[in-house]
């Protein structure tokens, strides 16, 4: 998916005003010329500058959509994108509560299913690389992944 | 026993080998996947090296890389797809050999050429980088100030694309180095009560997320579809390597060069060095109208280009901390992680681990030759593989990766963030790699901005009264003053053209 880029350059532009006006707040360091505001203002500058660039650049090319998209077009490219993102997010909910092989397996027969995988393959592949994750980096590497519903039995 | 002998002793120990052996075939897996890069096997990589010892660890990453470039050109000739950017230059090319029924000429040149030249850019890298470490022993605060803008400007100007959108993605990235309490002032900048930002921003997530989880997002996006193998059955892939490494030997020597120094200059790596000796090539062929027919000239120059800038990339990171591509940044961020802090002063008092990196990367580029043929074979039985049941698998790694770093949900918290963030930047054309860069040297350029004001007590002029770094600021200059002249002047001729 994609907007203009005048739309980008006119977030950039937001983006380095929001910089400008926090890095302001910073206090010098006594008997310093440059303290801890003078990179952050100097990187909202030059956001400032390239985001005027790009505008002016997308106002010079004529007219244009605000925005278009080529994978978007196909139908749940958006929606597979959004899934993914949201089934991420969704681990990090659930994980503290359910345990890293539980979460994981619904996470990955999710994903799975967000791209079309057969339930009958999907669950079964999905609980399988939970298990061999879990066993490869919560006893091979120590990691210590979250414990849940099953992980005490494991 | 001297520091080369202790260095080559230190690899030849089976744990050693054994990772960088494991470590290989990775690579060759993660780089003959299209859409996967080097930089995300080197990124998926890292939260696994943090369990190993820092040569093994080391080791693990110099043999990931340079495996993932080479294995970049299979499916490039067998499917038109560029398993890693560096392979896109020269796609075209290979795949018309495979339509010309001669897959294994074009894949068996790639083996050869790609394991030449990491051979050469590691020659390189033994001879200059011990004198170069001798050199840097001077540098002060103002050199090192320029050296970190000079990677910078590379990274915006040297590669393809709009320089606007690179400056964006670089300040946006040396705004994230910003975040955190490790600042000049010691103040929390931009953590909005957030104990955890307190820390800054933690760069391993970020990498896993702005290389790994944004292309999972854009390929579960475009549904994961299986790829279309075309020649499934490869010939014999050492036929010819005789007849070609007599007939082109000067286009080889000229890739290894272009490769090496293009990976030397910071900010720059294969992929750029890539698309300048596939260009070159043919400017200087003598038979230029066949390139893009199925010639393997080009290929041979740019496929050894790539592999020697990988080398080349190593002598910045390990002499001045600046990391040469996308990848040795990631390196970077390790070797500090595991102590080997880069920088002249391990030269002196590591010399030894010194030596050690430097066999390893003669090993790989060794192991590359026999690992390569096999992956040849294997190549069309891996691209058969489901890629709607892969891609979920990697973003799990991902997730299990992030949390590793530090044992905390935050890690996939950031690389969550900066995954989405990947995946928006590169729909709008915004390029990676200088996010990445602004994200490493951003500490570096802030601090050693400031201590050198502080000695010279804020006349700026003083950035130019040493003599390495009156240079290097003048260079720098020049590297930002130059497309922008260049564009005025095309600007200029084209209304008289007009």
């Amino acid at each position: 998916m994609r907007v203009s880029d005048l739309i980008v350059g006119l977030l950039v532009l937001i983006g380095a005003a929001a910089l400008y006006v926090v890095a302001s707040t910073f206090p010098p360091i006594p008997g310093q010329q440059y303290g801890a505001d003078v990179f952050p203002k100097l990187t909202a500058a030059g956001l400032a500058a390239c985001g005027f660039l790009l505008c002016l650049g997308a106002a010079r090319a004529g007219p244009f959509p605000l925005a278009w998209a080529t994978w978007v077009r196909e139908p749940g490219a958006l929606a597979r994108a959004l899934g993914t993102i949201a089934l991420t997010a969704a681990y990090l909910v659930l994980v503290p509560y359910l345990g890293f092989v539980v979460t994981a397996s619904l996470v990955l027969t999710g994903l799975f299913l967000l791209v079309r995988v057969r339930l009958q393959v999907a669950v079964p592949v999905a609980v399988a690389v939970a298990l061999v994750t879990w066993w490869s980096f919560a006893h091979g590497l120590r990691v210590p992944l979250p414990r849940g519903l099953v992980e005490g039995f494991l | 026993m001297g520091a080369i002998e202790t260095g080559i002793v230190m690899v030849l120990r089976w744990d050693v080998i054994l990772t960088v052996l494991a470590a290989s075939i990775f690579g060759l897996v993660v780089g003959a996947i299209p859409g996967l890069t080097a930089t995300m096997a080197i990124a998926l990589l890292v939260p696994i090296t943090f369990f190993m010892e820092p040569l093994p660890a080391v080791g693990a990453m110099i043999a990931c890389s340079a495996m993932a470039i080479f294995a970049g050109d299979i499916p490039s000739t067998l499917m038109r797809m560029p398993g890693t950017p560096a392979s896109a230059a020269y796609t075209e090319e290979c795949y018309a050999m495979t339509r010309k029924g001669q897959a294994e000429v074009a894949l068996g040149a790639n083996v050869l050429f790609s394991a030449l030249g990491g051979l050469f850019g590691t020659f390189i890298l033994i001879l200059a980088a011990p004198l170069l470490a001798e050199v840097a022993l001077g540098f002060s605060s103002f050199e090192y100030f320029w050296l970190a803008l000079l990677g910078l400007a590379c990274a915006i100007f040297i590669g393809a694309g709009s320089p606007v959108k690179g400056l964006i993605s670089l300040l946006l990235g040396l705004f994230v180095a910003q975040v955190g309490i490790d600042n000049p002032g010691g103040l929390p900048r931009f953590t909005f009560g957030s104990t955890e930002l307190l820390g800054g921003i933690d760069f391993i997530p970020a990498m896993i997320g702005l290389f790994a989880m944004s292309e999972v997002i854009r390929t579960m996006a475009s549904g994961a579809r299986d790829w279309q193998v075309k020649q499934t059955s490869i010939g014999n892939p050492l036929k010819g390597w005789g007849a070609m490494f007599v007939k082109y030997w000067p286009q080889q020597i000229r890739g290894n060069l272009t490769g090496t120094a293009i990976g030397i200059l910071p900010g720059a790596g294969a992929d750029i060095a890539a698309w300048v000796s596939y260009a070159t090539s043919r400017k200087f062929s003598k038979t230029p109208e066949k390139f893009g027919t199925g010639h393997v000239e080009g290929i041979i120059e740019s496929t050894s280009s790539n592999n020697a800038a990988l080398a080349g990339a190593w002598v910045p990171a390990l002499v001045f901390g600046i990391p040469g591509d996308s990848i040795t940044a990631v390196v970077i961020g390790v070797l500090y992680l595991k102590g080997l802090n880069p920088g002249p002063m391990l030269f002196i008092n590591n010399p030894q681990t010194i030596y050690a990196v430097f066999t390893i990367f003669i090993l790989a580029n060794l192991l590359m030759v026999p690992l390569g043929l096999l992956a040849l074979k294997a190549g069309t039985a891996l691209l058969k593989f489901p890629r709607r049941i892969l891609i979920p698998i990697i973003l799990m790694f991902c997730i299990v990766g992030s949390y590793a770093v530090n044992n905390s949900p935050y890690g996939v918290v950031v690389m969550l963030v900066f995954g989405v963030l990947g995946f928006l930047m590169e729909e709008h054309e915004i390029p990676i790699a200088p996010c990445v860069l602004g994200i490493v040297l951003g500490k570096l350029l802030e601090e050693s901005f400031v201590t050198s004001m502080i000695k010279a007590d804020g006349n700026l002029l003083a950035f130019f009264e040493r003599p390495i770094s009156g240079t290097l600021g003048a260079l720098t200059i020049l590297v930002f003053v130059w497309p922008i002249w260049s564009a005025l002047r095309a600007r200029r001729r084209a209304p008289a053209a007009g």
